[in-house]
């Protein structure tokens, strides 16, 4: 259980959230879900700000399409 | 110094944005409507389902344009494929989201909002007492600007960010939103005018798919499941797996997902200088996860208490106040049913479900021309999980 924290706490200092642009539509389920405002709807796009993510998951899960993927679900 | 100045801003285009601005402007308060989108109403993210002609027509005319179908009947498929139906005549209509969003933002303007789209909040102003208006980005230009309000209206939807800056709620978990995934799907055979509820694990799990006719031979088919019982699956695969087992010779049209909150109300949903509307204020029938008269029926006590407010001159927490009273003592005390019985119900195994399926049939009364009756759900439900009766008693209490 520690070790897995650790390995979380180490890749959230580069944590990338990768959006696949093709399946996106922009729905927002994320970001009503992300507790840090790493996404958010900008006009007609979801913006990143991967500085903010500390990969928790939860966009990904929610998800509709599966445009997310996060590090930590590989 | 701020750039511009209004009685006020409301965030948001949606029904319950462009519903608060058009009783606010008509009330003679000077209005901003901000959305962020290009177009009011696009892309539709909704399965376009509404209720009856008078419950929508409290708020406005449903002109012909605006229906894509009228609902005669709504049909319950149990998770073992046995299907119960009730008629009901006009018991709702299928609209065109797009028109029906326009539209009501077009009433905002008539009543003398200034409606600006493609113009994104970034930020809420705010001193030591209350909120004082937004920061704005006007996406086409980049121009950045500020409009002071007297009071601020959070109408921006299921990714709302508003309310969270202004303390009132959090980020949600993820079996606070429904997944959902839909296609219009033509050459599809269904009841004239029927919609269909269809439930069980294998479908959509923690949530249901449904068949709403959007005239001959189409249909918004689709469905809404709970993430945190997906099963790492996501609701387009459900829709996939539900097409093939629903319709499987339809063409798939255009696709909508998204997501849609079905959290429990909030406790509160004003604090001094701003108030939170709609989907982004929890106003969602928890239970179905439709919005939209909720929407309308939350602007309306929105605006009543700003205007008043704005009257009295005193836009504190505690006046704004009135209208989270107004809300809790009228849909916000059904939605609370609705949540308690939600809870219950779709996180049943399917052979339970199905047995209270079965009990819900022989309990007459619980479709009404509006819909379920909550009371009548949870008494079915509270038979068979005696745990949910103390819980609601309790919950009852706590309010």
């Amino acid at each position: 259980m520690f070790l897995k924290r650790s390995a979380l706490h180490m890749r959230s200092t580069h944590p990338e959230i990768e959006i696949d642009r093709g399946r996106c539509i922009v729905c927002g389920a994320c970001c009503a879900v992300c507790p840090s405002e790493a996404l958010i709807i900008e006009g007609m796009t979801l913006r990143v700000y991967p500085e903010r993510c500390r990969p928790c998951g939860q966009a990904a899960l929610v998800c509709p399409t599966g445009a997310l993927t996060c590090p930590d679900e590989e | 110094m701020l750039d511009e100045n209004y009685d006020v801003v409301v965030i948001g285009a949606g029904p319950a944005g462009s519903r608060t601005a058009a009783l606010t402007a008509r009330a003679g308060l000077s209005t901003l409507l901000l959305e962020k989108r290009k177009k009011i109403g696009f892309p539709v993210r909704c399965a376009e389902g509404i209720g009856p002609r008078k419950d929508v027509e409290r708020f406005f005319e449903l002109s012909d344009d605006l229906i894509s179908s009228t609902i005669n009947g709504l049909a319950v498929i149990s998770p073992g494929g046995r299907r119960f139906e009730t008629l009901r005549r006009g018991a709702g209509f299928i609209v065109d989201r797009e028109l029906f969003d326009r539209r009501l933002a077009d009433l905002a303007a008539e009543a003398g909002a200034v409606v600006r789209t493609s113009h994104q909040v970034t930020g809420l102003l705010r001193n030591d007492h209350r909120f004082k208006g937004v920061e704005v980005t006007d996406l086409g230009s980049g121009r950045r600007y500020t409009a002071g309000a007297l009071v601020t209206a959070g109408a921006d939807g299921v990714e709302s960010i508003s309310p969270r800056w202004a303390g009132l709620k959090g980020a949600y978990r993820p079996s606070e939103i429904m997944s959902c995934a839909q296609y219009l799907a033509e050459g599809i055979d269904s009841g004239p005018g029927t919609i269909e509820f269809h439930l069980g694990r294998r479908i959509a799990p923690g949530g249901y798919g449904w068949v709403f006719p959007k005239g001959p031979g189409a249909a918004n088919v689709g469905v809404g499941v709970n993430p945190a019982m997906a099963g790492g699956l996501r609701a387009v695969d459900y829709l996939e797996r539900f097409m093939e087992s629903r319709c499987p010779g339809a063409t798939r049209g255009r696709m909508v997902v998204g997501g849609t909150v079905v959290a429990r109300g909030l406790p509160s949903l004003t604090t001094g200088g701003f108030v939170t509307v709609g989907e982004a204020a929890n106003q969602n029938n928890p239970f179905s996860g439709g919005g939209i008269i909720n929407a309308l029926e939350g602007a309306d006590l929105a605006a009543e208490a700003i205007i008043k407010a704005i009257g009295d001159g005193d836009v504190s927490a505690r006046s704004l106040g009135r209208y989270t009273k107004a809300w809790k003592r009228s849909t916000g005390r059904t939605n609370e049913l609705f949540w308690q019985a939600a809870r219950s119900f779709y996180t049943m195994e399917d052979g339970e479900m199905e047995r209270i399926i079965a009990r819900m049939k022989d309990t007459p009364g619980l479709v009404t021309s509006t819909g379920v009756d909550p009371l009548k759900m949870l008494r079915i439900l509270a038979s068979t999980r005696p745990g949910l009766l103390f819980r609601l008693v309790s919950a009852t209490l706590k309010r």
